[in-house]
């Protein structure tokens, strides 16, 4: 898994390393100086060397545009981003996974039809679209809340609803296929043939052993969350990661961007990891190897 | 790390359709033709490639002729969708656009699956090293999230709708592999190849002709479900200004100062946004359908 991590970045950077050198010619003598200070004068291997030993060293280096360092642009936006991601994710599990429960147990009802009907519409929307329909209803019509979201906590509401919403969309659909399976099998019945209470075998029973998928599926949409959070954050203004990142693409600002995309990777690997570990807990008959 | 229980999946749908016989398509097709959802979502896609074909034909007016005096004017008998801050009419725009969402699609599953059976076919068929080599290449491309390895790859070509579409397809590439891969891992082992083999077939022979035919059912589903997404995610980087540029009548790019009008013309966002919505809504429909009918052991209780 760490392997990955070390691997993953650096060939990436490397390509970023090409994308600055192609856009800067447009001042000749300006880029030549900002080359030597980036080291874009020398072959990719020696870009790549120095690029690898400056991030070992901690130093994700200066912002070719405002001169600031990476780390501080970087930083606290970091932290808004993880505010909004948590958020949503809170909110994604809270709603998805009760639609998939309610959705799998009441089977074929009109319930089910129409929570899958709305999780198929939340697929089908664009998350952009979806943040400008808020922003019209909450902002607009009920002026219930700010437009810009900035920093602050009324900010928060409408971007972390927005990915949240989305989210809880294939996590109500993984969760219910995956009780539907579980609700299945002989154990199931057993419990309720034991005269056990119906609350107790749905949600002790039935949504532990369910939950597995689901828990796999959530470390894989925090990917998505990421992602969203870039669109999103652009959408409503939320002074994050992504919104840096797409003006940062936009300015050619090669050493910003790499940052941006190391930290996303970086933070999606080891979340991941965590949801490794986390099973062990969670289905007992998961042993991480070695 | 989970092809195993994908590889499995897959057997049981090998052992249930090698070696299809033709009949056996008309089958599926007449069956996914009985879906309510396929019918929606087939009849959604046929007005988008309608659109595309015959845009200029039915368009009312030119998607980039400016009025200004008609500027932002609501919808009317003229105007069926109202006009945008440069007085276009939205309709025609909106039509014009279908030929771009028809073209990520295309575009973006074209560069998937050539790379993907480029890439999965050889490291399945031969293993060893070669094998060991792309999949540590995929893994390194699925350490980032989809839309950052897309972000990524745009970054790095510079912003445009070509290059957009180019790294949409680049990003849908690793997880074709890696279906492609696991596939071919169970054919290759069954009986017929290696009867084919044993008759003398190259390898070159046995691919094109025992088994991509019978990798194609996981491989349509796969792509009946990257569409989408391609769609949202070139939509989605156009609007951040990093897909098709402004001029276009793209659908994302439509949107991208629509912020400025959702109080004064809602109409310059609903349009195009409905438009994405309602196209993305359809594939997914269809999308369904096609993975009930092709995949018998998911019968999700509704009748098939």
């Amino acid at each position: 898994m760490t392997f990955l991590v070390k691997a993953a970045i650096p060939s990436d950077a490397v390509g970023m390393m090409f994308a600055g050198q192609l856009t800067e010619t447009e001042s000749a003598e300006a880029a030549a100086i900002i080359r030597a200070k980036f080291h874009l004068d020398q072959p990719p291997l020696v870009q790549f060397y120095y690029y690898v030993s400056d991030i070992l060293h901690g130093d994700l280096g200066v912002s070719i545009r405002t001169r600031a360092r990476v780390i501080d642009e970087i930083g606290y936006r970091y932290i808004n981003t993880m505010k909004l991601a948590f958020g949503s994710l809170m909110i994604g599990i809270l709603l998805g996974v009760s639609m998939g429960i309610i959705s799998a147990y009441y089977k074929d009802s009109f319930l089910d039809i129409a929570t899958m009907t709305v999780s198929l519409f939340g697929l089908s929307l664009p998350a952009f679209f979806f943040g400008i329909l808020l922003i019209l209803l909450f902002c607009v019509q009920l002026r219930w809340l700010p437009v810009i979201a900035g920093g602050g906590w009324k900010g928060i509401v409408l971007p972390a609803a927005n990915l949240g919403l989305i989210l809880s969309a294939s996590i109500a659909r993984i969760t219910r296929s995956s009780m539907l399976e579980v609700l299945d099998q002989d154990y199931i019945r057993t419990a309720r043939a034991k005269g056990l209470n119906e609350r107790l075998v749905v949600f002790k029973h039935a949504l532990k052993n369910a939950l597995l998928p689901v828990v796999t599926i959530i470390g894989l949409q925090i990917g998505n969350l990421l992602g969203g959070a870039f669109i999103i954050e652009n959408v409503f203004g939320w002074h994050g990661i992504g919104e840096l990142g797409v003006k940062a693409i936009q300015w050619r600002d090669f050493t910003i961007t790499q940052g941006i995309i190391l930290i996303s990777a970086a933070t999606y690997v080891v979340i991941n990891l965590i949801v490794d570990i986390l099973y062990q807990f969670i289905d007992p008959r998961v042993k991480l190897a070695k | 790390m989970n092809s195993t229980p994908l590889a499995r999946e897959q057997q049981r749908k090998m052992k249930l359709s090698v070696p299809p016989p033709s009949n056996e398509t008309l089958r599926i097709v007449r069956r996914l033709l009985r879906k309510r959802s396929a019918q929606i979502g087939g009849g959604i896609f046929l007005v988008l490639v309608f659109l595309a074909l015959f845009g200029p034909q039915i368009t009312p007016y030119d998607p980039f002729n400016i009025t200004i005096e008609q500027r932002l004017s609501p919808p009317s008998m003229q105007h069926i969708f109202g006009t945008d801050e440069q007085g276009r009419d939205l309709f025609s725009r909106i039509i014009y656009g279908a030929r771009y969402a028809l073209l990520v699609m295309i575009f973006t599953t074209i560069i998937g699956a050539i790379g993907g059976l480029g890439l999965g076919i050889p490291s399945a068929y031969f293993g060893g090293w070669a094998d060991m080599l792309v999949m540590r290449l995929m893994d390194v491309m699925l350490g980032f999230p989809y839309i950052l390895l897309i972000l990524a790859i745009v970054a790095i070509l510079g912003p445009s709708l070509t290059n957009s579409m180019v790294a949409i397809g680049m990003a849908n590439i690793p997880t074709f592999a890696r279906l492609v891969r696991s596939v071919i891992l169970v054919v290759k082992e069954q009986d017929f190849i290696t009867a084919e083999r044993a008759l003398g077939a190259g390898p070159i022979r046995i691919m094109l002709r025992n088994i991509i035919p019978n990798i194609l059912s996981p491989i349509i589903v796969y792509i009946s479900l990257t569409m989408p997404t391609a769609v949202l995610a070139a939509a989605s980087l156009s609007f951040l200004g990093l897909g098709a540029q402004p001029p276009l009548p793209e659908w994302g790019t439509m949107m991208v100062n629509a912020r400025d009008f959702i109080v004064t013309a809602p109409w310059v966002v609903l349009a195009p946004g409905l438009t994405i919505f309602v196209v993305v809504l359809g594939i997914n429909l269809f999308g369904n359908a096609l993975r009930d009918v092709l995949d018998p052991r998911d019968t999700t209780g509704r009748k098939n």
